[in-house]
């Protein structure tokens, strides 16, 4: 046997082998719990267009996407894409792998900036609190207008009244002045406002339009992931299709998940050790010959 | 109607499910956009966007464009003027300085 053997530290001690069989045993970890005992060869997952929360080398009932699981396979293998560049350059920072936007649940942007108090968004542009704030004002100051409006019209009629039945009118004359004043004042501030909210508006463009920008380079970045996988994935479909055969299991198209993982899991070049939860092997040392790599077997 | 613009992924993906759950509100979508029928709950739609997507979101009311309320006959006339003349290859500002119709830099300047 080559050395494909592990060494693996239980709770009762060491284990070795190539193949190694839990399900009867007393200790039974999680997977994570496993894993994280078991040796790792990671470096094809740092590459770029691989999804890393895939458990490739963890076989279980729920297998993940076939596209993706082939697609590691190939990088496994050390194959380059046509895209490798593009990816990184548009990743830029390193840790955007463009999967897209399930991150934030919360507010996005300049939310939280907003309300920092610390006045930290960039420059002076204005977000979305200042936004609001001027569009109540002009709201405000919009119905105080109004408001004035009607007063000073209801002041006139009844001064209009008053002198026809040539009642005293002077108190009503005064009110009159008073509110005409105040309307005029209502309407300078009502102007300002909503010359505020236009000036707003025009400084938050350029913010949108760097947005805008983004958006374009996480679609291309997650368009060009798309297409790395794609290729990775073709570059294995015929070692793939060999596997699967040697799995018995007849044509790729009505492949159940669990024999497709296994077929990829042939296929990768990888010497990482293989937690096996699925039900699908009797006996742990002919799943790691059939595999080509050290086997763990876990109840699933 | 509501024309609603996002900015963000994060905000067109709010859009896009939202358009999706209420399909007798949306009028039109546009990939990162959507027109939404003049009703308050598309006011009620956009101000939760508003909430969650602060400056990723755009919101602009929209009214049909009358050209025959909204502006001159003479700007109106000269559109049609334009769009009907007999030499394609003729800029609009030699056209309309043949012919005394407005000035392109004059209209731009000029607040609709």
């Amino acid at each position: 046997m080559s050395d494909r053997r592990i060494e693996l530290g239980t709770p009762t001690g060491r284990v070795w082998g190539h193949a190694i069989d839990l399900r009867d045993r007393a200790w039974s970890p999680t997977v994570a719990e496993l894993r994280e005992r078991l040796p790792r060869d990671g470096s094809w997952r740092e590459r770029v267009g691989i999804d890393s929360e895939i458990q490739f080398s963890t076989v279980t009932d729920d297998p993940p996407p076939l596209r993706q699981l082939l697609a590691v396979a190939g990088r496994s293998r050390g194959t380059q894409t046509p895209y490798d560049a593009e990816i990184r350059r548009l990743a830029g920072g390193g840790d955007d792998d463009g999967r897209g936007s399930d991150g934030d649940r919360g507010r996005d942007d300049d939310h939280h900036r907003g309300r920092d108090g610390r006045g930290d968004h960039s420059a002076g542009s204005p977000d979305a609190e200042d936004l609001r704030t001027a569009r109540q004002r002009v709201a405000e100051t919009g119905t105080e207008v109004e408001r004035l409006r009607e007063r000073v019209a209801m002041l006139r009629g009844r001064l209009q009244a008053r002198r026809e039945t040539e009642a005293g009118v002077e108190a009503v004359q005064s009110d009159l002045d008073t509110a005409m004043r105040d309307l005029t004042e209502a309407e300078t501030e009502q102007l300002a406002a909503e010359q505020r909210l236009t000036q707003i508006c025009e400084a938050v463009r350029p913010v949108r339009d760097g947005r805008r920008e983004s958006m374009r380079r996480a679609d291309a970045l997650r368009n060009r992931l798309c297409d790395t996988r794609d290729y990775l994935a073709d570059t294995v479909s015929e070692p793939f299709a060999v596997a699967v055969e040697q799995f018995e299991a007849g044509d790729t198209s009505s492949l159940d998940g669990v024999t497709a993982h296994l077929a990829a899991v042939t296929v990768a070049e990888t010497t990482e050790p293989v937690i096996l939860a699925a039900g699908r092997f009797d006996a742990a040392e002919r799943a790691a010959n059939r595999l080509g790599t050290p086997v763990v077997l876990l109840s699933p | 109607m509501l024309l609603v613009v996002t900015y963000s992924v994060e905000a067109r993906t709010t859009l896009r499910n939202v358009c999706r759950t209420h399909e007798e509100t949306v009028v039109r979508r546009f990939g990162r956009a959507a027109l939404l029928a003049e009703t308050t709950f598309a006011a009620f739609l956009a101000c939760r966007l508003r909430v969650k997507h602060g400056t990723s979101v755009q919101v602009e009311r929209t009214e049909p464009f009358n050209e025959f309320a909204a502006m001159e006959d003479d700007v109106r006339e000269a559109a049609v003027a334009y769009e009907n003349r007999e030499t394609p290859s003729t800029p609009y500002g030699k056209f309309a300085s043949g012919r005394d119709y407005p000035d392109p830099d004059e209209m731009r300047g000029e607040e609709l």
